[in-house]
């Protein structure tokens, strides 16, 4: 279309004509854009529905991080009362056994908690600012400190108690279904007898095993000390019940 | 800006008129965008109106004491980017998983002198933009058509600064090798 309000010939004419172009364009969207907001189809959120939104984030953060510090400590509190915790003190052969028992149903779930937690907190821009692989280091360091932290009270502990004694509602089976898994080749409990050739351990379900401590035995830190002991048997366990071990790690009295 | 910022006030204090100021500010600028962007001239005048249809939706999200340019350029990326979706021709070129904001790149600060030769690169990168990854274009044409800096970019686009430059410079090599085979 000509531009009817200059008549000059001048070379920045063709601009003068975009720029009017582009002013029209910009009036008709105005005009639509009011005519819109006037018959009702574009409609303002309220401010409390952005409120909302913005604590309904921030709190599914906060719940996601509980759970994942929650799954974390659990699945280290796990290994430690199975005793696969301490199978990489038995070598290569240790680290299979962790490998084929560790419970990847909980890592795979563990590892779901950390994407949706990464996906919430990304709409920040403390987050968005700096390379992803921060966040999920950032993430990870939080689910392995914090985990190993909230191990060390008696958190787990008395929850497993509970569990045990039949007195937990919901979780009770989760933490006997998990806790008191038995493998193969790792073996814990605490030294209830010493006999000629070995000692007679009873894990936390009261369930007592023979071990045959060979004189090629491998103690992992410098061996144990006697009756009260608990301690980890990594050895295949016979059809009798008896336990061949290979490695004995001394955990504590 | 400050004008800005107050017309913004007005509108969520219900002054629904002063939103036609922010839309006749804006509106040649998104569809320079669209266009650059998007290459798909037809649709532009609609996805521009939705822009903002969802701008005067969101607006009480809107914090006034920040800058109302980014936040209705996101919102504006978001649009298109949904529509470069749905188009299937650029279907594939919008990944989940992006190594560009996965890892830390040391790329050097905006230099000064880039924006003196911004009206330059302008004309050269005019004609073959069309020929480059969404992911490309897109920084190429908010840094060289809209003007916009890394960190406005970066808070548009949501990715660090350091992968704004890296993609700046990737798409700046592409178009090179695009003008000269």
């Amino acid at each position: 279309m000509p531009c009817t309000r200059h008549k000059c010939v001048c070379p920045i004419r063709y601009k003068i004509m975009d720029s009017h172009s582009n002013q029209g364009e910009a009036k008709q969207a105005e005009q639509k854009m009011l005519e819109a907001i006037r018959s009702g189809k574009a409609k303002m959120q309220p401010r409390w529905h952005f409120v909302l939104q913005a604590v309904l984030f921030a709190v599914g953060g906060i719940i996601m991080l509980l759970m994942l510090l929650y799954l974390a400590s659990f699945i280290m509190f796990m290994l430690q009362e199975t005793g696969l915790w301490f199978a990489p003190d038995f070598g290569a052969a240790g680290w299979y056994s962790i490998l084929r028992s560790l419970p990847w149903a909980l890592v795979f779930l563990l590892a779901v908690f950390m994407i949706v937690l990464a996906v919430l907190v990304k709409r920040y821009s403390f987050v968005y600012k700096r390379p992803a692989v921060y966040l999920f280091t950032g993430i990870v360091a939080v689910a392995v400190v914090g985990g190993f932290l909230i191990t060390r009270t008696s958190f787990h502990k008395s929850l497993f108690y509970s569990a045990r004694h039949d007195d937990l509602p919901i979780l009770g089976e989760f933490y006997r279904g998990f806790g008191m898994e038995r493998f193969d080749d790792i073996h814990r409990g605490m030294i209830i007898e010493i006999t000629t050739n070995g000692f007679v351990i009873q894990d936390d379900g009261g369930q007592t095993s023979t071990v045959i401590a060979g004189p090629r035995v491998y103690f992992s830190s410098g061996g144990v000390s006697g009756v009260g002991d608990d301690v980890v048997i990594f050895g295949e366990r016979s059809s009798s019940g008896t336990i061949t071990a290979g490695g004995i790690r001394f955990i504590g009295r | 800006m400050k004008i800005l910022r107050a017309k913004c006030r007005e509108v969520q204090k219900g002054g629904r008129e002063a939103f036609g100021v922010l839309v006749l500010r804006y509106q040649p600028k998104l569809a320079r965008y669209a266009r650059k962007f998007l290459f798909h001239g037809d649709d532009v005048a609609d996805l521009v109106q939705d822009v903002f249809i969802k701008a005067y939706t969101n607006i009480q999200g809107f914090d006034p004491s920040r800058r109302f340019s980014p936040w209705i350029y996101r919102i504006a990326h978001n649009i298109f980017v949904n529509a470069l979706r749905d188009s299937a021709k650029d279907r594939a070129n919008f990944s989940l998983f992006d190594a560009d904001v996965l890892f830390p790149h040391p790329v050097a600060d905006e230099k000064t002198d880039d924006h003196a030769k911004r009206e330059e690169m302008r004309r050269m990168l005019d004609a073959p933009l069309g020929s480059l990854d969404p992911k490309y274009r897109e920084p190429l044409v908010l840094y060289y058509f809209e003007d916009l800096d890394y960190k406005t970019i970066s808070q548009i686009l949501q990715v660090p600064v350091s992968t704004i430059a890296t993609r700046i410079k990737r798409g700046k090599l592409m178009l090179g090798k695009i003008i000269k085979p």
